[in-house]
């Protein structure tokens, strides 16, 4: 299917689900997206980096949940009727994050994907893998790779190592 | 279709148990040599390995075993007494099976030394055997001959139903009582031969143990030489006619490698009654037909199959995680305000029904995961004998209550500790020799026990020594000696015995003479606590030590003690908590950079605010006012201060993810009642870091 799939004169098209920080529109690649949940209670975790704002109980699976915009360095804000949680698979493990509304699922074309700016802008480019142009607004596309410092990411594979020499 | 490495994943799990199996058999064998049912089970045990190493290419296991099992059948058809040095060449002959399979599955070319100087011995003992017995060795060879000529000679290359019928008529006529009659039909796929099959090693196996077989090819697909291809079958139909000894279920287990559709097994005439169940030889039988007949009519109802499936324990996994999802929704239930406030007879009953239920079901599941610690407790013999046989030590090994039920991930974990425990109590536990236990009023036998029970909600693994026990000054002023404690320390008697599970406390020197092992306790001690369990040393100078493994019923659920601080809900392990009481003020007392300690029975006990260590936004308040938890941890007892206890309850574990697993304080997290999340204190990691620093390396 997948060879079909890469055949077809779409297939440089891939799906975005878009949301919005603030005025700013961001969007990750859809197949990481398990789920849309509406805000819901967090339990707080003692001595984690305080843009983790604690785990939630999604249907009995305990997941983490970042506050994208404190991740940002965006102030804080209280949740409200359009406050969700984006469920994102990274690196096998879900993880949920705050955003302030989910705007939609947008098809973008691989040629309109351009290079982030290397300046201005709220937050580190970083996060940024491309900038796309749809109508009048910038969607910023971000890697949730990179959403999570450096040491963490070598955390979680050692995690793995460590689990994976357990065994 | 399987694959080839499914089927060779099927096969090293076989390979795996069978070997497993002979193992703790060929033990109990050597304590009971005349046992002979147990060699007929070590017999099939080997026979099951040679017919699958051989299928799977496996030659070089193949071609030992094969020699093994034409020893241990030689045994088994004279029952002839074995005598002591070659009940020692068995036992090592399973473990160089263990090797050799090691180095099969691993493909190392290299194969042990032991494996051509123990097969050696098997041919050369084979050998004697035989020749001191030529007359059964020859008629084996004639019947082979026989069977040869049945096959080939004056039989049709076509079979039509009638040669077929008539064979099977032929060989009813030959049937005696205590042979079976087979009609079976292989139906062999176009690709067989790619799925690295060569149908007829069943054939062949089966012929071995036929008294008579008859084969008929279906040659009508077979192409002419010009459109011959090497790897596709063109025999696709093969009947067999056979008389043979076996039963149903071993003949079945022949072709059970083979897919269902792929044979057909009918025997002709209803399949005779257990009591027909016999040697597999027929030699043997003729032989031994006419004075061992009742023994043998025994021998059957043991052997009668159990009933079992395998179930990957992924999917056994997956369906506990979901009952632990139906017992939380099922207490949210029960526990509503709301719910609970209607007043109508049927609703309240139904919950009351659905409580019941969600309890059976979490038993029944939790059971499926529970196995005997007996296949355990029989491998420990093993650990015993050879220590016993390696110090020279003489050892008389109690075992009790081996049915206890335990988790099966846990059983898995739990044979090295336990292997290093054993060795522990023989080597340095018990007296040098039998004349110094003499001379001190026991008998020169030491005595080991093994034991497994419950004890309120835990299970209990104890390894007793009734040896020398350990010399608690000797430990003392050696645990100073390599800076583990203080000299002026106060401790119990339990907290010195624990000072041995210290990494970089070396027991040799200091427990026993006997040196050079170098067991590490604390290797020991890191993987029991692994399994949420702990370890608890008693002893006796001069009576002996106990070794206790205190472990959770399972690694999915702890009993938890559900403490509030502030407007938080945390859960300590209860299996560590000692006591909780409100403090009076004057048994508390605050040292100069040091914190607030709490005297409790003469002990001095770190105070831990839970509020200070995660930094929790709460109004300072003192310890009389509150409630203290003493927690035994990894470096000693500390009190964690809380403001109230709210319960105890059994609680899933559930890890918060990877990315907050950094928290060391703690170690999971798990869904309440009503939803909620508490977490679940990680006790060895609360303890203040001045206080700690000595203790840890």
């Amino acid at each position: 299917m997948s060879i079909d799939h890469q055949n077809t004169p779409q297939s440089k098209k891939e799906r975005y689900l878009t949301f919005f920080l603030g005025d700013e529109q961001y969007g990750i690649a859809i197949e990481r997206i398990k789920e849309i949940i509406a805000m819901m209670k967090i339990t707080s975790v003692p001595k984690i980096p305080s843009y983790m704002r604690g785990v939630i109980n999604l249907r009995g699976s305990i997941i983490p949940i970042v506050d994208t915009r404190l991740r940002f360095e965006m102030p804080f804000r209280d949740a409200d009727m359009h406050t969700a949680i984006i469920i994102v698979e990274v690196e096998k493990v879900n993880i949920g994050f705050i955003v302030d509304r989910v705007e939609e699922v947008v098809s973008i074309d691989a040629s309109n994907l351009s290079e982030p700016p290397r300046f201005g802008g709220q937050i580190d480019t970083d996060f940024i893998s491309a900038v796309a142009q749809i109508e009048e607004n910038v969607v910023m596309i971000l890697d949730v790779l990179k959403l999570f410092e450096a040491d963490e990411i070598i955390n979680l594979a050692e995690i793995q190592n460590k689990q994976a020499e357990g065994v | 279709m399987i694959s080839q490495e499914e089927l060779r994943a099927i096969f090293i799990e076989e390979a795996t148990e069978i070997v497993e199996k002979l193992d703790v058999d060929i033990i109990r064998f050597e304590e009971n040599s005349n046992d002979f049912e147990l060699l007929n089970e070590i017999f099939r045990g080997v026979h099951t390995l040679k017919g699958n190493s051989n299928a799977f290419g496996f030659t070089r296991l193949g071609e030992f075993v094969h020699h093994f099992e034409d020893l241990l059948d030689y045994y088994r058809s004279t029952k002839e007494r074995i005598e002591a040095n070659n009940l020692e060449l068995f036992v090592e002959s399973v473990d160089v099976v263990k090797e050799v399979m090691e180095c099969e599955l691993n493909s190392i070319k290299e194969l042990p030394r032991s494996y051509s100087v123990c097969l050696e011995k098997i041919k050369k003992l084979l050998d004697a055997k035989k020749n001191k017995n030529p007359s059964l060795i020859q008629s084996e060879s004639r019947e082979v001959l026989n069977n040869l000529a049945l096959e080939f000679d004056e039989l049709p290359l076509f079979p039509d139903e009638d040669t077929l019928e008539q064979s099977i008529k032929i060989h009813q006529a030959m049937q005696t009582e205590a042979l079976n009659l087979y009609k079976i039909v292989l139906t062999l796929d176009g690709d067989c031969y790619k799925r690295g099959f060569d149908h007829f090693i069943f054939l062949k196996i089966l012929g071995e143990q036929a008294k008579s077989l008859e084969s008929f090819f279906s040659m009508k697909n077979v192409q002419t030489i010009e459109d011959f291809q090497s790897t596709q079958n063109s025999i696709d139909k093969v009947d067999i006619v056979a008389l043979t000894p076996l039963v149903y279920g071993e003949v079945e287990e022949i072709f059970e490698f083979l897919f269902d559709h792929e044979y057909k097994i009918t025997p002709i005439q209803a399949p005779p009654p257990p009591q027909k169940e016999t040697e597999k030889e027929a030699e043997t039988l003729f032989k031994s037909a006419s004075n061992n007949n009742t023994e043998i009519v025994s021998n059957t109802n043991i052997n009668a199959p159990k009933s079992t499936i395998r179930i990957d324990t992924y999917k056994v996994d997956e369906l506990f995680d979901s009952v632990g999802e139906l017992v939380i929704a099922q207490n949210f239930i029960a526990q509503n305000r709301e719910i609970r406030s209607i007043e109508n007879e049927t609703i309240n009953r139904t919950i009351e029904v659905l409580s019941k239920i969600t309890k059976k079901i979490q038993d029944r599941v939790m059971s499926l995961r529970m196995v005997a610690i007996k296949d355990t407790f029989e491998k420990m013999k093993r650990v015993v004998r050879d220590t016993s046989k390696k110090t020279g030590k003489e050892i008389h090994l109690i075992i009790q209550g081996e049915d206890t039920e335990i988790d099966k991930t846990m059983i898995d974990s739990l044979s090295d500790p336990l292997i290093h425990i054993i060795r522990n109590a023989i080597d340095h536990g018990l007296e040098s020799c039998g004349d110094e236990r003499v001379s001190i009023g026991k008998s020169a036998e030491g005595t080991l026990t093994l034991r497994a029970f419950h004890k309120s909600g835990n299970i209990v693994i104890s390894v007793s020594d009734d040896g020398r026990g350990i010399n608690k000054e000797r430990v003392f002023k050696k645990a100073i000696e390599r800076g583990i404690v203080n000299e002026g320390e106060n401790l119990t008697d339990s907290q010195i015995f624990a000072l041995i599970m210290q990494p970089g406390f070396s027991t040799a020197e200091a427990i026993s003479d006997l040196s050079g092992r170098g067991v590490g306790l604390d290797v020991v001690k890191t993987s029991i606590e692994k399994l949420r369990g702990k370890i608890e040393i008693e002893s006796k100078e001069g009576e002996g030590t106990t070794f206790s493994i205190i472990l959770p019923l399972t690694l999915a659920i702890i009993d938890g003690m559900l403490v509030q601080v502030g407007n938080e809900t945390y859960i300590i392990p209860t299996l560590c908590v000692v006591e909780s009481f409100r403090p009076e003020k004057e048994i508390v007392h605050i040292v100069k950079g040091k914190g607030e300690f709490v005297t409790l029975r003469k002990e001095c006990i770190p105070i831990v605010r839970l509020s200070e260590v995660f930094n929790l936004d709460i109004a300072k308040s003192e310890p009389w006012e509150n409630i203290l938890v003493c927690v035994e941890t990894d470096s000693g007892r500390i009190a964690i201060m809380i403001d109230e206890l709210l319960g105890r309850q059994q609680v899933v574990i559930k890890t918060l993810g990877k990315s907050l697993s950094k928290v060391k304080e703690i170690s999971g997290g798990a869904i309440l009642g009503n939803g909620d999340i508490a977490l679940i204190l990680n006790v060895d990691a609360l303890r203040p870091q001045s206080e700690t620093s000595h203790v840890r390396d």
